[in-house]
């Protein structure tokens, strides 16, 4: 291992909190010792790791406060470090992280928190699609419609909760209701980009699990075996409602 | 006063310019606020199809542009990130910037990212590296680079050679040329104990192809003050004091403001900005 390698690693343990000493003897100390010196990287980093995830996940700060949140922060940079110099995806895997702290408590909505924020900022990064065309829908046999290969929107996210999640959500924006009543039930969300915005639409569980199942592209013969029986039953309102959501972009019909 | 939004997009004006930041995008699509250029960090846009770029491009048919990259990790021992490199390549051939930039520092090392800009002993081993990892990249992107000097807090007893040295020798071997942050300049001096004019004077003139400026905090740690550089604060008045003297070496230079955290009105940006270019009038009067 060349020097250069070996100061780095001693430098990215001590920056992160592990144990400094194989550092300290290759810094300068003065009128400030190497170790205070250290500590304005190992806070940098903190804070780098608390911004990234506060930048994607606002309303889950808002939630559990500042205090909390840099703690959290403090134990998602411990578990997950960044892998990329590109911190865009940094908190992939911090809903799974709330879900293991809070899941049984009274919080247990803040994973789910989380990944509608998540969705919300990868719709932002995925390209915009047109709207299904439904007239040309309507002119598909009937007995060829389970053949019909729909796609979903590239910029569709659907994030589905026991919670009121979306309402959660809508209310700690500026314009958000005042209360929550976190007893109301599930809620089933489609994200996706419309022009410069993303655009978030409560759906029925039909049409969120069909939307899952189609997975980006698939006919509904590909994906029957994958529904559970009650969404089998409401294939055809599941399918309505996907679109009116525009969560389906277009469709082919083999051999059309 | 030259500021205008006018002129030619495809190059960075000597002139002063701000960071363009998400919350101002709107004001700089509908407004269009007379900024000299605009700078844009690399990363906030590597998504291809995403609403961000789409932006980027509608604010660069308006404005010169730079892109100014934070995440390459140039001075690293871990391998160069290919899909990153990909990343900024294809964002300088859909953008054209006038100027493309990355930091003196490392970031990375075993695939474990601190996402920082940390400071390299300066050593000849280090010095080969880093300049052999800035060929490496002008190369891909077929075009030179400039290469910025970071904020540190601390210092290596390895190194041989005052950072001031290391900057230009880098820049030297790799063809690349130099953005000059004279507000990390000054934090450094004041961090380690040197002249930070001393520093200016050592860089070679026809090196400078960019100057930065930026607020710093005071923050103190167990009885310490450190300076960081934290982009949330106005240019001290020192910095400005050390802003005139590299104008004075360095003629008139593109000057961008860098403003990162409890981002203020877009005016405030374009005061500091207009504050820079009088000092750029001022000497280009005296030179005249």
């Amino acid at each position: 291992m060349s020097a250069l390698h070996r100061l780095q690693r001693d430098c990215e343990r001590a920056f992160r909190g592990a144990d400094a000493a194989p550092l300290l003897p290759a810094l300068v100390g003065n009128a400030i010792p190497a170790a205070t010196r250290v500590e304005v990287y190992r806070n940098n980093a903190r804070e780098i790791c608390r911004k990234a995830l506060g930048n994607t996940c606002p309303v889950v700060e808002q939630l559990v406060g500042d205090a909390c949140f840099r703690s959290l922060a403090l134990q998602y940079l411990d578990e997950h470090p960044s892998t990329s110099g590109d911190l865009q995806y940094f908190g992939r895997e911090f809903p799974a992280v709330l879900d293991t702290l809070y899941a049984q408590s009274e919080h247990g909505y803040l994973g789910d928190v989380a990944r509608l924020e998540l969705a919300i900022e990868s719709a932002l990064l995925a390209p915009e699609a047109g709207t299904l065309d439904l007239e040309a829908l309507a002119d598909v046999p009937k007995d060829r419609l389970a053949d019909v290969v729909f796609a979903t929107a590239p910029s569709l996210r659907l994030v589905g909760s026991r919670y009121p999640v979306l309402s959660i959500w809508r209310a700690h924006q500026s314009d958000g209701e005042e209360t929550v009543d976190l007893a109301s039930g599930a809620e089933y969300v489609a994200v996706r980009r419309v022009g410069d915005e993303v655009q978030l639409r409560l759906i029925d569980r039909p049409a969120f699990e069909l939307g899952r199942a189609l997975d980006g592209r698939a006919s509904l013969t590909q994906v029957w075996d994958e529904l559970p029986d009650d969404v089998r039953d409401k294939l055809t309102g599941a399918l309505k409602s996907l679109a009116i959501a525009g969560g389906l972009s277009h469709f082919s019909l083999p051999g059309r | 006063m030259t500021q205008s939004v006018a002129g030619d997009a495809r190059s960075i004006p000597a002139i002063a310019g701000i960071g363009l930041r998400g919350p101002h995008q709107a004001r700089f699509l509908n407004d269009k606020p007379a900024a000299g250029w605009l700078e844009a960090h690399s990363e906030n846009y590597f998504a291809e199809d995403g609403i961000a770029l789409a932006t980027l491009e509608r604010i660069r048919a308006d404005y010169p542009v730079s892109l100014h990259g934070v995440g390459l990790s140039l001075g690293s021992v871990d391998p160069l990130d290919t899909g990153h490199l990909a990343s900024l390549a294809r964002l300088v051939e859909r953008i054209e910037p006038g100027l493309v930039s990355e930091h003196l520092s490392w970031g990375a090392v075993d695939g474990r990212h601190l996402n920082d800009l940390l400071p390299l002993p300066y050593t000849e081993e280090a010095l080969a590296h880093v300049a052999g990892r800035i060929e490496q990249v002008q190369e891909r992107l077929g075009r030179p680079i400039l290469v910025e000097n970071v904020s540190s807090y601390l210092e290596f007893t390895s190194s041989t050679m005052p950072e001031w040295e290391f900057l230009v020798e880098a820049a030297t071997r790799s063809g690349a040329r130099i953005l000059l942050d004279v507000n990390n300049i000054y934090v450094n001096s004041q961090n380690h104990g040197f002249t930070a004019n001393d520093y200016i004077e050592s860089i070679p003139v026809e090196l400078v192809g960019e100057i930065h400026l930026a607020g710093h905090t005071v923050q103190r740690y167990d009885g310490h003050e450190i300076l960081v550089d934290t982009h949330n604060a106005l240019v001290c008045d020192e910095v400005w004091t050390l802003y005139d003297a590299a104008i004075a070496r360095f003629g008139a230079t593109p000057t961008l403001i860098e403003w990162d955290s409890e981002l203020p009105p877009v005016e405030a940006l374009l005061a500091e900005a207009a504050r820079a270019q009088r000092t750029m009038d001022r000497h280009g009067e005296r030179a005249a």
